[in-house]
């Protein structure tokens, strides 16, 4: 097997970019909308959000499974 | 590790949040739909969207926190390994060839055995090695006799008047032994090395399992990714249909 190349720090930058994109996405639709205003989301976006979650969840639990 | 966006003080998005954590339903849908189903929109404010999505990601963090935990532990348990063998090592290539040398090499086995937690696998791999290299050695540590050796001394101590020249100096050596400790059986080279790789074997085991344990993280953090994409496509699509709406009002 090929030995992964990538670090634990590398790992921990790439988890604190995907963080810094959410934000930032967060910040752009707050300075639009403002804080407390409201937008009109489908659900059909949400489930896909959730479901690549839970897409995750179960491919990692049968990893640890298998091996 | 650095995970996810930090906790909104809004309390709408908190009560997000909390009812994603706990699977309920999502209790913010707007009084026109009432509850989900396909093709519903629902309102949301920018800071209950982001803790909806948070909330979603909690699952694939507490799944990379895991695994990033066992990668840290797994470089502990290694480096303890190796200092271990590094002990072991500067009495090669003939292995220790008394007691106190040996104890040297066991106390540093013992010392790498802190670093596994109760239970674990290659800790009772480790363990496993460290009594086979006693009993291989017929090693026993200072404060302990073998049992007729202990009777023997006890008989002797109660009654040396039978021979007391033979009884003393067999004193003075059981005493010895015992504050000392005994290596019964000297190794050769051959035997160091094949004792040495027995824990060198623990150590390649736990890197092993590290390796396979980054790839699956690596995998989670890949679908982490794609999920923090269809969030901020999400945001980002809002953003923009408002901006095109607002263009539109001003035709």
């Amino acid at each position: 097997m090929a030995k992964p190349t990538t670090t634990l720090a590398d790992i921990e930058r790439v988890l604190s970019a995907q963080d810094a994109d959410l934000q930032a996405a967060h910040r752009a639709l707050v300075a639009r909308v403002g804080g407390a205003g409201t937008i009109s989301v489908p659900q059909a976006s949400l489930d896909r959000i959730a479901d690549a979650s839970h897409v995750v969840s179960a491919r990692a639990l049968f990893g640890a499974i298998r091996c | 590790m650095t995970m996810a966006v930090s906790t909104t003080t809004n309390p709408v998005a908190a009560q997000v949040l909390a009812d994603v954590r706990s699977e309920a339903p999502i209790s913010i849908a707007s009084a026109s739909t009432g509850s989900f189903a396909p093709g519903d929109v629902t309102s949301f404010s920018p800071d209950s969207l982001l803790a909806y999505c948070q909330g979603r990601l909690g699952d694939l963090d507490t799944q990379i926190n895991t695994a990033m935990n066992q990668q840290n532990d797994g470089i502990k348990e290694r480096q303890a390994i190796q200092q271990a063998i590094s002990a072991m090592s500067q009495f090669n290539p003939g292995g220790p060839q008394t007691a106190d040398q040996m104890q040297t090499c066991v106390s540093a086995v013992n010392t790498a055995l802190q670093s596994f937690p109760p239970g674990d696998p290659e800790g009772t791999q480790l363990q496993n090695a460290l009594q086979q290299m006693e009993s291989d050695y017929q090693y026993v540590a200072p404060g302990t006799l073998s049992q007729a050796q202990q009777q023997q001394l006890d008989a002797l101590q109660a009654d040396p008047s039978t021979d007391p020249l033979f009884a003393q100096s067999t004193i003075t050596m059981l005493q010895g032994l015992k504050e000392s400790g005994q290596l019964g059986s000297k190794p050769t080279s051959d035997q160091w090395t094949a004792t040495t790789s027995s824990f060198t074997n623990v150590s390649s085991d736990i890197q092993s399992q590290s390796e396979i344990g980054f790839l699956q993280m690596q995998d989670l953090v890949s679908q982490r990714q794609q999920a923090i994409e269809l969030s901020t496509g999400l945001m980002n699509k809002v953003d923009q249909t408002l901006e095109d709406q607002a263009k539109a009002v001003g035709q």
